[in-house]
Formats: structure tokens, sequence, C-alpha cells
């Protein structure tokens, strides 16, 4: 019997077949469970006897079912698999996939750099008071150094402000020192656009406000924020200049070493100390607005900067008219880590 | 300014080699914009002696016979109508036969019967010069013929210096050597020019009696025109070309010789930093120089260039005397007291920026009357401006000319032409006027080491601004300094700070960081940038691109849009499409849409500012065109309504803010969008901005073909009460309900209905079937919802059926019906 069943369970080939062959030796009426039900009319002994015959048989004849059972579960298993596999490497579902203005990326390195040394983030207006864009920036009416900033006027006597620094007055109207601030958003100058002159562009204006503040603060904000932009080994190097709401001002320059190029020198913008010309029109609208007069005996440093032509550099892009084309072709390509 | 190296090695024998300036000046705060070799003429160009100049007759041409040295006599043809009538012994630049300049190698050439030997060359032509308006002339004598050009016009290096506006004081060569030297601590050579004398001269000068207050000036500052006004008559000048020298650092610094006279004013002004004006002394009526202002409605003045400006009251003039004998306020005044305008008066300029047709110096001019002063500097800034003529002159005068230099520059102008024109100047030189001069400034060591921050010596300090001229008082840390009279930029002890730190080096400057402790006020001054930056984070991960566009727009583009026309306008617009400030955001971002291919996919959003009439404000925008994902091998995503939708949930969901569009309806729809696919904004319950299917006409206007599906929202975005709940474990109860409303009615007012009567238990609806068909009538349609309840403990029946039954009693309030199972 026992070499019929292992035949015939070798001989199935599907789990239902196995299942008929388990049921015709195993099942409650099979030939195995009949077998054991024939022993009670045995002698003890020879019951005995042939109690472990059957036995043995009925064991391996399990173990033949189940090992069986188990091969055809697999091969089913791996036929299931066969028949559901795909050609993975045809493409998935084109889902959109956005990025960052790679203005908004240099803002955020820059930021992030002010905002780890504690420094606030102000935004303001961009159409502005000539007051607030000149005068109080201790750059009066008649002053020279208005040419060296070509301003939209606007035919309600008003401007587009030609750099961030409105947001030094504002901001310290609006709040008492000490403070470390950093302030973003767009400016306008009325120029011709090429290749690196542009009627609208970007800057970051910082500014620090305490008591005994001084230039080699202003120096080693700036090599700060060259350790975060650069790495370790970023050099900053200042030079005599003129902005009207600073005295002394400079000029600065932080050493790049270029990955892809020559390493050097790159003017990235101007800084000073605080102008007391600027204080004094500070607390004077301070004064119209109610608020003490808090600035005049304090000292501080201002820089500003332009993210456009930091992006230009990092990113090695030729125009700054790309900027604001909004080419997918040109925007697609700032995104993750950029080398 | 442009300065030729040998100038100022001149002034500073010991001065570093070129190769070695651009940092010097870099760290002086005069950066060099370039440094330009200026060739020589080449080795075949010599220096020869006219002999004859004759017409050739029936040509235009002239016949110059040449002594050229060792070349022997020879006979050149040229057209240059300065070759007419040239004197005997005048020095020309001949380009001999074989001589290459360009690409053009001369040759001895016929022209019209004369065998031209070389040619007689312009500046321009022997590439060392603009001029090419006539053949090189120099005096007589200014070499021996023959000598090659070169060694008198040898090669040079011109430094282009950019000088901020504070620094007047460096707008000249003296004034430049004056700051270099003093960095350098090498010593300087001013050239040598005589006193200026003490007694007055022949010509009388008449200042305004009062001054004038500017219209625009907050400050009401009286100012007086002149405060610093030098004349001197100089008569019997041999007017003709410059010498070498002089033609050659003028042409190197820029500017075009023209003939003695008017180079040597130039060569001074380069020279000193003194703009001077010399008038022909016939047309100086009463040898009397009047400044004078304009009048309201001014008179016309003709400049030597011919061109006609109006002056004003505001505006300063120099005129003749005539026969004022009293110092007169305006130019009608003059007029009156003679009388006669035709007659009497003359226009002679406007004061530090143009000669006027009258008086200015002519070919046969002998006799001069020579003008140094110094002026307002706002009045002559504002008059140049205005009339947009930006000469050297005015450019010097409106930074700040020092104010005692007139006289010096009277006589450096009188000893020029006396040395190179063979002029007598008068024994007198007349000077009136009482400069305002830099006050005197105190401070102390000790202020000026904290400011900078740098340990500088108060001696140092001392022997720094005693280098740059200023007078240095007051005992041990304390310093009184009297500014030089050319720094008008000194002003303040921090105006001192930074010349000590400029002459110091700024390349020594430590660095340090500020130690404080910001007020309170700052703090949380960041949130709305921080918000920002969220947003863009956010929508930038769910795949939308950022785009930055030009806040610039026009009545037209406005237009297009159905949007408001710009209010905030451009006074100066620079081209037709930026003429004023955009109103809405949506417009620019359809733009940007135009960048993407047909079909392409765009998703964009932008946060910038607009400035409608309301005033300016931020705003966030949000587009999509195209299909989410492509169909290829496999179907895509369409995009539609419903996926914008969707993705603006997405954000909301994002950012933990409720979100919701209620329906726009007639009389409310945003003019941007589709009236039937409109919605407005509810951001956290709060009215915000609108989205929907942008207009198809606007789309038309733009040439976007296809669906484009925008949103506009006011920043900032309103906030949210936000409180940690604990998670209820109790089972949920559902019921689902069929409502059948008018067509007209929205989902959002049926959904408002439910919660409205849903008591606290309702959980969330959500819509699972809409339905419209005979079986529910026509005109309406059938929404099917799942309402889910939950509670802190296990609903029973009993609690959900009466709140089940008062949502359809409410249902059935509103006229509306329930469809049955």
């Amino acid at each position: 019997m026992q070499e019929q069943a292992i035949q015939e369970i070798n001989a199935a080939d599907t789990l239902e077949t196995l299942q008929a062959v388990k049921t015709k030796y195993m099942g409650k009426s099979g030939l195995v469970t009949k077998e054991l039900g024939t022993l009670g009319k045995l002698a003890p002994e020879e019951r005995r006897v042939r109690g472990a015959e059957i036995n043995v048989i009925r064991a391996a004849i399990q173990a033949a079912l189940e090992e069986k059972e188990a091969g055809l579960k697999r091969a089913a298993l791996d036929a299931k698999l066969a028949s559901e596999a795909i050609d993975v490497t045809l493409p998935g579902l084109g889902l959109p996939s956005g990025s960052l203005h790679p203005i908004s990326r240099v803002y955020d390195d820059l930021i992030g750099i002010f905002t780890r040394m504690g420094y606030e983030i102000a935004e303001g207006p961009e159409v502005e008071e000539e007051h607030y864009n000149f005068e109080a920036l201790n750059i009066p009416w008649y002053h020279p150094a208005r040419e060296l900033q070509d301003t939209f006027w606007l035919e309600d006597g008003r401007l587009l402000r030609t750099h961030t620094s409105n947001m030094q007055i504002r901001y310290m109207i609006e709040h008492d020192p000490d403070l470390k601030m950093v302030s973003r958003g767009k400016v306008y100058r009325y120029e011709a656009t090429d290749a690196t002159h542009e009627a609208m562009f970007h800057q970051l204006e910082g500014l620090v406000v305490g008591d005994g503040i001084s230039m080699t603060d202003l120096k080693g904000t700036i090599a700060e924020m060259a350790r975060g932009l650069y790495g370790a080994g970023a050099k900053v190097r200042f030079q005599p200049s003129y902005y009207p709401f600073v005295e002394p001002g400079a000029d600065f320059a932080i050493y790049w070493e270029n990955p892809r190029g020559e390493s050097k020198w790159l003017e990235l913008g101007g800084c000073g100390m605080v102008h007391p010309n600027v204080f004094k029109a500070v607390d004077d609208l301070r004064e119209l607005a109610g608020k003490p007069r808090l600035y005049e005996e304090k000292t501080g440093f201002a820089f500003g900067l332009g993210p456009e032509r930091i992006a230009m550099l990092k990113y090695g892009i030729p125009d700054i008219r790309y900027f604001y084309a909004n080419d997918p072709r040109v925007m697609g390509q700032f995104r993750g880590e950029l080398g | 300014m442009k300065l030729p190296y040998s100038w100022i090695k001149e002034l500073i024998p010991q001065l570093p080699p070129v190769t070695e300036l651009e940092p010097i000046f870099a760290q002086l705060g005069l950066p060099l914009e370039g440094i330009d070799e200026s060739p020589a003429p080449p080795a075949g160009v010599l220096l020869a002696a006219v002999q004859a100049a004759e017409p050739m007759p029936g040509t235009q041409l002239t016949r110059l016979t040449l002594d050229v040295g060792p070349q022997g006599t020879q006979t050149v043809a040229t057209g240059a109508a300065n070759a007419v009538g040239l004197p005997v012994g005048t020095v020309v630049a001949l380009v001999t036969p074989g001589t290459t300049l360009g690409e053009m190698t001369y040759g001895v050439r016929e022209m019209q019967g004369v065998q031209s030997w070389g040619m007689c060359a312009s500046a321009k032509e022997l590439g060392i010069g603009e001029s090419n308006a006539g053949i090189l002339t120099f005096p007589a004598g200014t070499a021996q013929p023959g000598t090659p050009m070169h060694q008198l016009w040898p090669v040079d290096s011109v430094l282009d210096i950019e000088v901020t506006p504070n620094r007047a004081d460096v707008l000249s060569a003296l004034g430049l050597c004056r700051d270099l030297a003093a960095f350098l601590k090498l010593d300087l050579k001013e050239p040598i020019i005589p006193a200026a004398p003490t007694q007055p001269g022949e010509i009388s000068i008449s200042l305004p009696p009062k001054g004038r207050i500017l219209e625009r000036d907050p400050q009401k500052k009286v100012r007086f025109g002149s405060d610093h006004f030098a004349a001197r008559a100089v008569s019997g000048v041999q007017n003709g070309p410059s010498p070498l020298w002089m033609q050659r650092r003028v042409s190197l610094a820029g500017m075009r010789p023209i003939d003695l006279i008017v180079d040597t004013s130039n060569y001074v002004m380069l020279e000193l930093g003194q703009p001077t004006a010399l008038y022909d002394r016939r047309d100086v009526a009463n040898d009397r120089l009047v400044v004078a202002f304009g009048l309201r409605g001014g008179e016309l003045v003709k400049d030597l260039l011919g061109n006609t400006h109006q002056m004003g009251p505001e505006d300063l003039l120099i005129l003749d005397g005539a026969m004022a004998d009293e110092p007169v306020m305006t130019v009608a005044d003059a007029f009156s007291v003679m009388g006669e305008p035709k007659q009497g008066s003359h226009v002679l300029g406007v004061a530090g920026i143009v000669g006027s047709d009258h008086g200015h110096v002519r070919a046969d001019t002998r006799d001069v009357v020579v003008e140094a002063a110094h002026f307002d500097p706002v009045l002559l800034r504002l008059t140049a401006t205005r009339l947009g003529l930006k000469t050297d002159a005015v450019y010097r005068y409106e930074r700040g000319v020092d104010p005692l230099l007139a006289p010096k520059a009277a006589v450096r102008v009188a000893e020029l032409l006396r040395e190179y024109g063979g002029a007598t100047p008068e024994a007198g030189q007349t000077l009136v006027g009482t400069p305002e001069l830099p006050a005197d400034i105190t401070t102390t060591g000790d202020q000026i080491r904290k400011l900078l921050g740098m340990q500088i010596d108060t001696a140092e300090m001392r022997d720094i601004l005693t280098r740059l001229g200023c007078a240095v008082a007051g005992e041990g840390d304390h310093l009184s300094v009297t500014p030089p009279s050319w720094r008008v930029d000194m002003l303040i002890w921090q105006d001192l700070a930074e010349e000590v730190a400029r002459l110091h080096g700024f390349v020594n400057l430590p660095e340090t960081l500020p130690h404080l402790r910001v007020h309170d006020s700052n703090l949380g001054a960041s949130a709305p940038s921080e918000n920002r930056a969220n947003l863009r984070r956010v929508l930038s991960g769910l795949g939308f691109q950022e785009a930055v566009t030009y806040t610039f727009t026009s009545d037209d583009e406005a237009q297009k849009a159905r949007t408001e026309a710009p209010n905030v306008r451009l006074r100066n617009p620079m081209t037709a499409e930026r003429t004023g400030m955009r109103t809405a955001l949506y417009p620019s971002l359809l733009g940007a849409a135009g960048g993407y291919g047909k079909g392409e996919r765009a998703l964009l959003f932008e946060l910038g500012r607009i400035f409608p009439a309301a005033g300016e404000t931020e705003r966030l925008g949000l587009l999509m065109r195209g299909d989410l994902a492509a169909k290829t091998y496999q179907d895509g995503v369409r995009g539609g309504f419903s996926v914008f939708k969707g993705l603006v949930q997405s954000f909301a969901s994002a950012l933990g803010a409720s979100f919701e569009l209620e329906q726009a309806r007639e009389g409310d729809l945003p003019a941007a969008l589709h009236p039937g696919i409109a919605g407005h904004v509810l951001w956290n319950g709060q009215k915000v901005g609108w989205l929907g299917a942008l207009h198809p006409e606007i789309a038309a206007d733009f040439g976007l073909k296809g669906d484009t599906f925008i949103l506009e929202v006011a920043l900032p975005l309103p906030g949210r009460e936000w409180a940690f709940t604990d998670p209820s474990r109790a089972p949920a109860a559902w019921r689902d309900l069929a409502v059948i409303a008018p067509q007209s009615v929205s989902y959002g007012e049926i959904v408002q209905v439910l919660q409205g009567a849903g008591d606290s238990i309702l959980e969330s609806v959500e819509p699972f079937d809409v339905f419209t068909g005979e079986q529910v009538g026509a005109g309406n349609r059938s929404v099917a919802v799942r309402m889910t309840y939950r509670d802190a403990k296990t609903l029973t029946d009993e609690e959900v059926e009466p709140v089940f039954a008062a949502q359809i009693a409410a249902v059935r309030a509103k006229g509306w019906d329930i469809r049955d199972k």
C-alpha cells in the first residue's frame, strides 16, 4: 500500500489531485484509516506488531504528502509570480516635481547663515517714499550719489526702491535696539537690461545696532557669512568705498575657491558703520510716531549684497536675464544638491 | 577718471611700477576699472616742420612742403581743413612711406599731380587719440625735424580710476597724487605755481548781493551762487596748437585737444581740479564779470555749441558788466540798469557748466579774461541735470571743488599762457568772496579706536591726518582737526575714522563678532518671512515650480488680463510693456506659462507683490496647465479642475489649514475666471482669494490654448487656533444620505446644512455619488454623502438617530428632498 500511495502522491501534479490522494489514504474512510480500524479485531500481541507497521506506513505517506504539497505550493507560487512579472524598466507615471527658484535657494543659504547667528528677517515695500529710500539714508535730494542709483520715479512722486536699505529705516522705526536683522526683496534700477544688468533684481541687507559695535564686528560677520557660503578657509577683504548711509564705508570681497575654474576675489557687496545721520533720521521718524529716541547713542553696521551675483557665480549662470524668463529648461536644473 | 601713469609718476617720482598699482589704488578706495596701454605712434611717424603750406588750385587739397630733417625736404598733399594756411615752422606728424598704420601701408602716392610723400596724420589715424578733425599740429620748435614722434609721445599706461561721489578731491592729477603720496609715504612734487597777486586787476567782479533759497530745499539754505571768484586779464596770446606734452596729457586723460587757450583751461582742470572759463576780452563789456540768477520764465541762452537753453531763477549765469556798477541779483537787473539789453550785458555762460555763444575764445582771440570761481555745488548740479549738460567742469563742481583753489588756478592758466602763448598776464588779479571752509572736527583717539575696533595709536592717527593735509592740534588723546580746504567731505569725526582706517590699511582690520542681546521687540519679527519660506517648500514639494516674474505691467496687459489698470505708474517708463506696476499676480504667471511648450505641463507658483489702487500687498499665485501625468504607454492623469483643486487641498493640508471653496456667483465672480468654474477660497474659514479655470477670452488673449487653472490669494494666509486633541479610540457610526436639491445648489451649501444640524458628534461628510437624471426630476441633482459620527465612547443608534433625523429635517427645511434608497 505504501508503495502504491507514494506512487500516487508522486503522480499528483496539482494540489487538487494531491488532496484526493490524501483523502484516499488518510481521510476518515481512507485506506490507512481503515487499516487502523482493523487493529481492534486482532490479538494484543499481533495488534502491537501490526499497529507499529501501519504507523510506519502512515508516517511515510504523511511525509510524502507534505513534501509533495510544499513542492506543489511552491510551484504554484512560482507560476503566479512569473505570471505577475512586469517590465520594471518602463517609466512610471510622470508625476510633477517642483523646485525653488535659484534666487530663493541663494536666499535660503544666506538667510540660514544669519538666522543661525540670531538675526531676524524682515521684508518690506517695493514702492517707497523718497524719504525712506534716500533722505533718511543720508542721500539728500541734491546729492550726486543719487546718480549711482538711477531711479524709477512714479507719477505720484514716490519711487521704486533702489535698494533694500529702506528696510533699515523701517525696521528701526518698528523695533527697539539692540537688534540684528537681515532684509530681502526686490529692488529696481532705471537701467537698460543686458547680460549683467537688470531693471529689477534682489538684495540682501543686514543691520546690527547695539552699544560699542565696531568695524571689526562687521568684518567678522562678513567673514562668518563667507564661511557659511564657501566653507572653512573662506577669506574676506575690505576696501574703502562710499555709501552715504555708512561711515566708514567699504566694499567687501570674498576669496572664492572655485571648484570649476580659477579661484579669485569676488566683489560681493558694500558695507560700513551706520552713519549718525541715519540714526538721527530714524529717531526723528520715531518721534513723529510717538516713540522714544533710542538710536542716536547707538553704533551699528550695515551691509548689502546681491543674490543674483552669487547665484550666477555659484551655478555658472551666464546671463542675469535667465532669472526672470522662467524658462522651464533653465529653472528645472536647480534641484537638490548642485555640486 | 583717466590719468596716464607718466603724469602721476612726474608728481610722485618714487611711484612704484604700474604693475603694482592695482592693489594700492584698491586699498585707497580708488579702485582701478582698468589700465589701458596707450600706444606710441609707429617708428615711421616723424615730426616735420612746415616750410610752406600752399593751396592746390582746383582742388580741396593743401600742398605742404616739409622739413623732415635727415630725410630732406618732402612734399605732402593733404585734404585736412586745418592745413590751410599753416604757419611756417608748425610741426606736423608725418607718416613716412613704408609705415604701416592698422592694415594700411603708406607710400609715395600721386595726389592731383603732387607726389605725396606719405601723409600727415590725425590723432585718430595714429591710434593715439579720438580726434579726426584735422592733422596733428604742434608749435614750432617742438622737436628737431625728423625726430621720430614716439620719442616725445611714448607708450603709456592710462589708469582708469573709479572715484566715488564723495572724493571730489581726487578728480585731478594733483589731488590723486596727494592721496597716493600720503598713503605710500612718498614725496609729492607739486607743480611750481607763483603766488597769486594780492592787488586787484583790471577785471571787476560782481556777485549777487543776496542768496536764493531753492524751492524744494527742506533746509531752506540760502545759496549765494559763488563765494570765491578770481579773474585775470591776459593779453597778447598767440593762440595755436598747444605744446605736444599738453596735447598728449589732455588726450590721454580722455579730452580732445583744441588749441592752446582751450587746452590750457582743460589742462589746469585736469592738473589741479579747478575748472576755469576763458573769455575773449573784446566781448567782456566794461571789463566786468557779473554773476546773476536767471528769472522765472527765463531767458534763452545759446551755448557755444549752438544749443539753446531756457534759464530759470535757480540757474546761475555769468554776464558781462555793461553799465552795471551795482551788484545785480538777476539777469533782468543787469539789463534794467543798463537799459538796452541789446547793447549792454550779454550772457557769457551758464556758470560752471558751459559757455555761451558770446565771449568764447575764437581763432583770432588775443586778449583773454580768465575766470576761476567756486560755485554752489547744488545750484550747478540742478542746472546741469535739468539741461542735460554733464560737462567735465560741472562734474567736479557738483562733487565739490576746493573752495580756496580759484586764485591759484587763475595764476596757473595765466602762467601757462605766458610760457606757451607768449602772453602777458596783467600784474593784478581780482579776487572777491569769502569761501566757506570745512569746520574743525574734535574727537579722541579712543572714540576712533572704538568705532574701528582697531588698536591704532593716537600718534599714528595724528601722522595719518597730517599726511592728508589736516592741521591737527589737541593734547594727549584729544584731537582737534582742521581738514584741508580740498577735503570738503570731512565733516564729522567718523569721517576722520575712515581716513585713519584707510591709510592705516583696511587689510589690517581684525575680525570679531558683535556681542549683543536683541531687544524683546525684535523677537518673532521673522515669522512672516518664515511662513513664506514654508509655503515655498510645501509648494515645490507638491510639484510646483517657483517663478519670479517682473512686477512691471502695462495698460495693455492689464486689459488683456481683465484686471485693474496699473495705478502705480512710472514717470519715466523705458518700454511700452513696462509703464506701471502690476495690480494682480496671475497675469505674470500667464506670461510665464507662455514660455512652456504646447501641451507641456506647467505647474507654477509665485510669491510676489502687487500694487493695486488699494495699496501694495502680497499675493500667492498658482497655475496649472496640461495633464498632471501625461498619457504614455499607459493612462496618465488628466489635468482638470479637480486635480488642481486637489493639489491646493494637499497644499492646505500640509500647512494644517482648512481649505474650502465657495461657489462664485453672478455678482461676485472674479473677472479672471470662467464664470462657471470659479470659487472663493476660504482659508481657515476666511475669504482670501479665488480659484478656478481661466476665462477663455483671457486665455485666448494670452495665446494659451487648452485649460488653465489658477489661484490667487492674499498673503499672509490667516492662521488657526490649534491644540492637541487625544484621538478617540471609540468606533465610528455611519449614515448615508442622498439629498435632492436644485442643480444651482452647490455641494458646499448642502454640506453646510448637514454640518449645521450635525451636532458635535458629526466627524466628517464625504460625497460618494453625484447624480442627475429623470429619477430626481429635471433641474435637480442628487448628492449622496456618507456621514461619519464619533464620540469619546461608542455611539449607540439611540444617540445617532436623533442627530441624523435633525439633519434630514434641516435638508427638508431648505425645500430639498431626500432620495429613498
